[in-house]
């Protein structure tokens, strides 16, 4: 019952620092995916379907490129927008009084984070496939749909990393996990054949999930003291 | 958790590194391999290698066993051995024969039999879409229209989607499956391939590996299914398939089979001929075939140098092989004694991205051991665990030793 309480308490906590920032995510993905279906179907028209499907087939394309870095700005957004005022307003030391585990808090937190990310990236990848669906065989537009799933585990790995920078007190530590997360991130946009990161992607989000310690990490460090 | 945390990110660390610095290094020193152009020629029964390199252009004869003939010759000398590649300048300079080695030949006739084809690794090693357009082989009119149809399997069966309306042809699907059926190809295939363009003379449809290694011809003409088995030589098991079309008919396409042979299928009798190349892997070697009246010449780049079989286009009776080895440059031999291995997620050879380790060097262990002997007296002074540490330096170099500078605490 108690930790029930306690989870609404800081979901509350968190939708109320974040809700701006995540309808103003919400309605950046849904324009630019909008954006995306208008430019197929205008292809559509103008050309004809058959046109839209040997592009797809022959030149691996799909159509959905403009979507590829929307993932990564959201995350960025969201991370941002939730740990920048713990920081900043130094919320997060009262929260770390709170008598309950660090560990529980900022966990509870970042999941609500990567909860309204989910339901950001689910909306823009469910309106992509029914139209694929309904313009093409399942096989293409399911191929298109696995291709843009690295971008998506880029969108977690970016915001898991920019929660630890946020959360960390010292400058050269922020700076290392800057350049890892940069590095972490770039992987997921190396190659841009269709299909390519199938066999990798248990892989990240296995290290989605390991990268949950980096900001528990940064959380000890704050506790600690480890501030410039 | 605060263990976990250094553990984690020591490991992104030296994965970030062992990826991005032999990458730093190889953009500041790039290696690059030029092959040379090789013919073969009909004039004087050797290769002929045109090499260019800082802007200079050598070009000099070669016999069959590697050896140098005459290491002088001049583009026109070239162009007159090599007749068969270079009758525009023969005939710009009014010295284009009227017979070359007992044949009378003219430009028509040169430029008929001539053709080139590729394969490069990186398009065979690839995901490919489980979707196939298909053309209309004899159109009604004389161009070959764009494909209005594609098949997809599902559920062990053949089946047409109408791309206008994304539905199945329900009545071309009955038909084809019927066909596949009755000559006995057995799903999943292994390969297809076709050239879907409207640029070629003609349409040939698909050549196909089915799940027991055989070769089937499929197109659609007026509609209506062709699908023949393609004779191969008993205890032969395809493995990559592909389609030709080129002005010269002779040949439907090439195959290559998983003892590493090539083959060359014949339209006439729906054959396949063994070509004398061997120890062929369309999924490590770049392959470049280059035929003309006269000869083949095929050639196969690897990791490791590039192999040029020469043979008769009549009898496919070989006339010669070329090869020539990479050698390791300096800055190759540096890196060697720097970087323990190297981690990279994308290969020029494949299309695919995973974390892959390569180039393991023994010769940087002298440097691992250097830089553990100075992370384990660091670590003593630090009052870490200098074993588990300098054990760490040890395999992964120069990689866990910055990652050791910068992560102290």
């Amino acid at each position: 019952m108690q930790r029930a309480i306690f989870l609404r308490a800081i979901f509350l906590k968190e939708w109320l620092k974040t809700r701006r920032v995540f309808l103003i995510v919400l309605a950046l993905s849904a324009a630019v995916t909008v954006y995306a279906v208008i430019v197929m179907r205008r292809l559509i028209e103008l050309q004809g379907v058959d046109h839209l499907w040997m592009i797809v087939l022959l030149k691996d394309n799909t159509f959905i490129d403009i979507i590829k870095y929307v993932p990564l700005a959201a995350a960025l957004a969201v991370s941002a927008a939730q740990m920048l005022p713990e920081m900043q307003q130094k919320r997060l030391k009262l929260t770390l009084h709170l008598p309950v585990s660090q560990y529980r808090v900022v966990g509870a937190m970042l999941c609500f984070g990567m909860a309204m990310l989910l339901s950001v990236y689910l909306l823009q990848w469910c309106v992509v496939m029914c139209y694929d669906l309904a313009v093409m065989p399942r096989e293409l537009a399911w191929r298109i749909m696995l291709t843009s799933l690295p971008w998506y585990a880029a969108g977690f790995i970016a915001y898991l990393f920019v929660a630890s920078v946020c959360i960390e007190g010292t400058w050269a530590r922020r700076v290392v996990l800057a350049l890892l997360g940069t590095a972490s991130v770039m992987v997921c946009f190396l190659q841009p054949a269709p299909e390519a990161y199938n066999g990798m992607m248990a892989a990240l989000l296995i290290f989605v999930v390991l990268l949950f310690v980096l900001p528990l990490g940064s959380v000890v460090r704050f506790k600690e003291g480890r501030q410039d | 958790m605060y263990k976990a945390y250094r553990i984690l990110l020591s490991i992104i660390g030296v994965a970030a590194l062992a990826w991005c610095l032999p990458w730093l290094y190889s953009m500041l020193l790039p290696e690059g391999v030029n092959d040379p152009f090789v013919a073969y020629s009909p004039v004087c029964h050797s290769f002929v290698v045109s090499e260019t390199e800082g802007g200079n252009t050598r070009i000099f004869t070669v016999d069959s066993c590697g050896n140098v003939i005459d290491d002088s010759l001049s583009k026109e000398q070239r162009d007159e051995l090599v007749p068969q590649t270079y009758f525009n300048q023969l005939v710009a300079r009014g010295a284009m024969p009227d017979s070359i080695d007992g044949d009378s030949v003219s430009v028509q006739l040169l430029k008929q039999h001539q053709w080139t084809f590729s394969s490069i690794p990186h398009d065979v090693n690839k995901r490919r879409a489980t979707v196939y357009p298909v053309m209309e082989s004899m159109p009604a009119r004389f161009e070959l229209d764009d494909a209005g149809e594609v098949f997809v399997f599902r559920g062990g069966k053949i089946r047409f989607i109408d791309i206008a309306t994304n539905k199945v042809n329900e009545a071309r699907s009955a038909k084809f499956q019927r066909v596949m059926r009755d000559r006995g190809v057995k799903l999943p295939l292994r390969d297809l391939n076709a050239n879907i363009t409207t640029r070629k003379p003609y349409d040939e449809g698909y050549l196909m590996v089915d799940a027991d290694g055989r070769v089937f011809h499929m197109k659609m003409q007026g509609g209506q299914p062709y699908l023949s088995k393609v004779e191969m030589p008993d205890g032969v098991t395809a493995k990559y398939v592909y389609v030709l079309e080129n002005a010269e008919p002779r040949h439907l396409g090439l195959v290559s089979t998983t003892s590493r042979e090539l083959y060359a299928i014949e339209k006439d009798g729906h054959r396949a001929v063994r070509l004398p190349v061997q120890d062929i892997d369309p999924e490590r070697d770049r392959i470049s075939v280059y035929k003309t009246y006269f000869n083949w010449v095929v050639r196969l780049r690897g990791d490791g140098g590039a192999r040029w079989i020469a043979f008769d286009s009549d009898t496919y009776s070989p006339l010669g092989e070329y090869s020539r080895s990479d050698s390791e440059s300096v800055a190759e031999r540096v890196a060697a004694y720097v970087f323990p291995f190297t981690l990279s997620y994308t290969s020029t050879a494949d299309s695919y991205a995973y974390p892959r380790i390569a180039d393991i060097s023994w010769r940087a262990l002298f440097v691992n051991l250097a830089l553990a002997l100075a992370v384990a007296a660091m670590a003593r002074r630090r009052g870490g665990q200098w074993i588990v540490q300098s054990a760490a330096t040890l395999v992964f170099g120069i990689y866990y030793f910055i990652v050791f500078l910068i992560i102290k605490n």
